[in-house]
């Protein structure tokens, strides 16, 4: 067992080398489409800049070599100089970026649990009743309504209308209240609704009505022969929301002007600092083969069935 | 009432009056299960036979407070049980009877088991429920359960899961699940059906071997006379929601009185009947929701009067003990040909 | 050693005609709308969806303000950030001296290009181009239609106006336009390019499925998004647009390819699969024995049994097609002014909010439309599924 999921680690570390060096090339090859190079012809950029720019990704050399070399240098940690934040590196940045980003990412993915699976397993429980339909209505709401227009609501509602948070900023959990739940609602909503369905699904199975003839108490029921299998499709939808949260961060960032990595890719990708955008997208790309390296590897050890590897 | 019934009676440990079970469903509301009256005494093997859709499973399942509602409902009746009227129990009461004083195992093995559980667990949580027994007393308890439905060695397959055993040995761990606890009672709801035809005779057996020694009751839920023929000591035959025929197995088989258990016993295919042609009951099942004003098996029956479709029969008592709903003089049937001889 | 039963002939054809007669059923199709047309949620859906591309298809017939006129003046001619009214206005257009209606403004064009001598290039802007950015021909004549219609006069600003004095109802239609065209032109690239892809790795299987079906692993386990906001920052370069603008490629029409070229692998995987399981029906052999070709069997025999499941999974991919469009907009990196989509005006809306003030009429009327049309699409979307595939059905 245990050595099988090594193997199956170890595969998985292999494949998202592969797909960060996917993301790497086609990300390198697109910035070589800007005609004369992406160094060029921007005017914003002071002469000091590009020639350390020009140093540092060696632009000298023919377009192989400059491939090789950028690629040991980005494989080693190093993303090299922001492109139009001086005396700043990619990595200094999205440093204190990813410190924002990752408190308010962890926020919203535990709210969007802990919200989404009480909230679905009640319903699931009170099938049919008002309990239930209101869950529903929420819930398909919360699906809908994007996370952008739901902040901008909350912002109406909550800082004008009964002034309990504030606007933005960054330095109080105060702050990071409002973010975070506007980031979580939509998954929220969606784990909710793949409980309720998880848990109708499990609840009509034959071991539930062999666990109840066997004359186990309704909690234990629920709590240790439902819930389980009822978390599989939620678990398995776990990676899709991480890939969400990390998407609509960059959004939320923006609107409660948080400085997260979100905020500096945008603001990077407005302002073509290439560098940064580059070294953004690679993180996130990192980022997210963890995340799937995690839940697949809970996937694993929920379900018995699944056999490693398959 | 006669002589016999009312001893029956002192030993009854189950008794099922006037149960009725309604189901509501897209297309109207059926009823399952119609004036449906049996009792069970302490050790005997009672057979409910009967075609899908005869009611047979809704009844057990409305006895056990196990009937899935909304959809479906118990509309009266009683099941004394132990002084107790199990259907007027409140849920907490029916926990603590399910399990430990009655039984059950299901049809189906491939499904019944928790795949995300070990075999091991599911089965110490019986006794660590009803005995509040330690999490070691009841690991041996059900590594002793395990050891006598033939799941050896028991202490190496506790902790697999139930994807790593065959139908025939989880179908073994259900019976096991059943009888962990020594229960009075024991339903076993088509036990075999969805086993290989080798392995079914090897399941009847331990269930009944088990019982046996047990002194367990068991109400056994088949569609399959072959089982009630070897293994039964009465048989309750069942047709859309009613009981037509109760009878003792050697007076059901000898002498069958109900057209329709004469109609299920000729489709029995005969090996050695000389002429052989499968014979099938002619006709369409009933329609639940919409059931004809007399005797639902009216519209399918050779022998009909014309008081069939006007008036529901009642169980009458015959001759030697056997109880028949039905209109038409047996004398009369039994002149006739018994279908399976043409 | 047992027979079949025998049918008595001579009794039995009479009888099971009139029971095929009588047990003709209703066909799949007509079934599957009964069942829509029950389902409310699904129905109410669909109609406001009609109505909304209706409004979308004809918003240059609709008597509506100029979407990005702005009224900067002082005084009446002062327009920045007012409250939804009541009170109706007309249209007008800044001329030599002061505002003028837009039908005297045009009657004042048309004289001027009769009076300029033949040939004599007309230095003067033609009056639709500086209230409307870039109409289509068929635009055009629908503009002319409503002035034909409405004269000068137009709706009141029923949603407010923005912080350049904007109509936001006005914005709101032709943005809807755009973000509706979005969804369903990007929509249509990933349905093609899915359907097809899924269908020939299906159809052939073995070794060409095989290694189809990894590149499609491959490419979704890359997070699309941010490498598309990499392309977009590439693609914003003034020399690289300026070298597509050349060849004639707007932007847009790149954001369609690219929402499109992300969007077609859920598709491709739910047709292979489909494919898959209908490849060797019987009507597919009887097709090949037939001497039908693997393109004819492909278009005629299996792509018709596929409609169903396409169109449920194509419904249920507009939604976040369109929603990822405005996600793009909003940052600033999808549809660009003077070009409106819901996603700028949402944008728009929390820019004007300060510490001060909060105009709700600027987030509320763009959240509003934008919230609804992907609540409608994903009940049509259930709605459908439930319809055409009941099995598919969730609790």
């Amino acid at each position: 067992m245990l050595r099988t999921l090594t193997w199956f680690v170890v595969q998985r570390v292999l494949w998202s080398c592969a797909t960060l060096w996917l993301v790497f090339t086609a990300t390198f090859f697109l910035m070589r489409l800007v005609p004369g190079g992406p160094f060029q012809l921007d005017r914003n950029v002071s002469p000091e800049i590009r020639r350390n720019l020009i140093a540092r990704f060696r632009m000298d050399l023919p377009l192989p070599q400059q491939y090789w070399e950028h690629l040991f240098r980005t494989a080693r940690g190093d993303l090299g100089p922001s492109f139009t934040i001086a005396d700043y590196s990619v990595n200094e940045i999205l440093g204190q970026g990813f410190v924002v980003s990752s408190a308010l990412g962890v926020f919203a993915l535990l709210g969007a649990l802990g919200l989404g699976v009480p909230a679905g397993v009640l319903s699931a429980a009170y099938r049919g009743r008002s309990v239930d339909r209101w869950v529903m209505l929420l819930a398909t709401l919360g699906i809908a309504v994007p996370n952008f227009v739901l902040a901008s609501l909350c912002i109406l509602v909550f800082v004008f209308v009964v002034p309990v948070f504030p606007a933005g900023g960054w330095g109080t959990w105060r702050q990071l209240v409002l973010p975070s739940a506007c980031l979580a609602a939509p998954f929220a909503a969606y784990i909710a609704r793949l409980t309720r369905t998880g848990m109708l699904e499990v609840l009509g199975q034959d071991y539930i009505r062999l666990a109840r003839a066997k004359g186990l108490r309704s909690s234990a029921i629920l709590v240790r022969h439902a819930l389980r299998g009822a978390m599989l499709p939620v678990v398995s939808y776990l990676g899709p929301t991480t890939a969400g949260i990390l998407t609509g961060s960059l959004v939320l960032e923006k609107v409660f002007a948080l400085p997260g990595m979100g905020s500096h890719f945008v603001d990077a990708a407005l302002q073509r600092d290439f560098t940064l955008a580059m070294g953004a997208v690679l993180v996130y790309t990192l980022l997210l083969s963890v995340m799937m390296l995690i839940v697949d590897i809970s996937y694993v050890l929920l379900d018995p069935r699944v056999k490693i590897g398959e | 009432m006669t002589v016999e019934r009312n001893n029956l009676k002192q030993n009854t440990i189950l008794q099922v009056a006037d149960l009725q079970v309604e189901f509501r469903t897209q297309y109207g509301v059926l009823t399952a299960v119609n004036d449906v009256t049996f009792q069970v005494s302490a050790g005997e093997t009672l057979a409910i036979v009967g075609e899908s859709g005869s009611g047979k499973s809704a009844t057990q399942l409305a006895i056990l407070g196990l009937l899935p509602t909304p959809p479906g409902r118990v509309v009266r009746g009683r099941a004394m049980f132990g002084g107790e009227d199990l259907l007027t129990l409140s849920e907490r009461r029916l926990q603590d009877i399910r399990g430990r004083q009655i039984g059950m195992v299901f049809q189906d093995p491939m499904t019944a088991l928790n795949p995300f559980l070990t075999i091991g667990t599911q089965l110490a949580e019986m006794p660590r429920r009803h005995f509040g027994s330690s999490s070691h007393d009841s690991r041996e308890q059900a590594l002793a359960m395990l050891e006598r439905v033939g799941i050896v060695p028991a202490v190496k397959r506790f902790d697999d899961y139930p994807h790593q055993f065959s139908g025939g040995m989880r179908q073994r761990v259900l019976v096991a699940m059943a009888l962990i606890c020594r229960p009075q009672l024991v339903i076993a709801d088509e036990p075999t059906t969805a086993l290989d035809v080798s392995i079914q005779a090897q399941i009847l057996d331990l269930i009944q071997e088990l019982a046996v020694r047990e002194g367990t009751a068991v109400v056994m839920i088949t569609h399959n006379l072959g089982v009630v023929a070897s293994r039964c000591q009465r048989v309750v035959v069942m047709y859309a929601g009613r009981i037509v025929e109760m009878a003792s197995v050697q007076e059901l088989f000898s002498n069958p009185r109900h057209p329709y258990t004469r109609a299920l016993l000729a489709s029995i295919p005969r090996v050695d009947a000389v002429k052989s042609r499968l014979v099938a009951i002619e006709g369409q099942p009933p329609d639940l929701v919409s059931l004809p004003p007399g005797c639902a098996f009216a519209p399918r029956c050779t022998h009909r009067i014309a008081r069939c479709s006007e008036e529901v029969p009642q169980l009458n008592l015959s001759e030697g003990g056997t109880e028949v709903a039905c209109w038409v003089d047996p004398g009369t049937i039994d002149s006739e040909n018994v279908r399976h001889e043409t | 050693m047992w027979e079949l039963p025998r049918i008595d002939e001579t009794k039995s054809y009479g009888h099971m005609l009139a029971e095929a007669r009588a047990m003709r059923g209703t066909s799949l199709s007509r079934d599957a709308w009964t069942r829509l047309r029950r389902n409310r949620a699904a129905w109410i859906s669909a109609m406001f969806l009609l109505c909304l591309s209706v409004l979308a298809v004809l918003t240059p017939l609709l008597p509506l303000d100029s979407p990005q006129r702005q009224y900067l003046g002082s005084g009446a001619a002062n327009r920045q950030l007012l409250p939804p009214s009541w009170k109706g206005g007309r249209i007008e257009i800044d001329g030599p001296g002061g505002t003028i209606p837009l039908s005297v403004a045009l009657r004042r064009y048309d004289e001027l290009l009769r009076h300029s001598t033949v040939g004599a290039k007309v230095e003067v802007m033609h009056p639709f181009l500086r209230l409307w950015h870039d109409l289509r021909p068929v635009d055009y004549v629908l503009v002319r239609c409503r002035l034909r219609c409405f004269g000068d006069w137009c709706l009141p600003s029923w949603c407010g106006t923005d912080q350049l004095g904007r109509d936001v109802l006005s914005r709101l239609l032709w943005g809807t336009r755009v973000s509706l065209s979005v969804g369903a032109i990007a929509g249509c690239v990933s349905l093609v390019i899915g359907v097809f892809y899924g269908a020939i790795a299906g159809y052939f299987g073995g070794f060409v499925d095989a290694m189809m079906m990894r590149f499609v692993d491959v490419l979704s386990s890359i997070p699309f998004i941010f490498v598309v906001i990499f392309a977009i920052t590439v693609l914003g370069k003034e020399e690289i647009r300026a070298e597509l603008q050349r060849h004639g490629i707007e932007r847009i029409a790149i954001f369609y390819l690219l929402i499109g070229a992300i969007y077609w692998l859920t598709m491709a995987r739910v047709v292979r699969g489909q494919v898959i399981s209908l490849r060797n029906e019987p009507f597919v052999e009887a097709a090949r024995v037939l001497g039908a070709g693997h393109v004819r069997i492909i278009l005629f025999h299996l792509l018709p049994n596929l409609i169903s499941i396409v169109i449920v999974y194509l419904t249920l991919m507009i939604p976040s097609i369109i929603l990822f469009e405005a996600f793009l907009s909003f940052l600033g990196l999808g549809v660009e002014p003077p070009n409106v989509s819901w996603g700028i005006l949402a944008n728009d809306g929390i820019q004007a909010i300060t510490p001060l003030r909060s105009y709700w009429w600027l987030v509320f009327f763009p959240g509003l439309t934008l919230s609804m049309t992907l609540l409608a699409l994903n009940f049509l979307g259930d709605g459908l599924r439930d319809a055409l595939d009941p099995r598919l059905r969730q609790h």
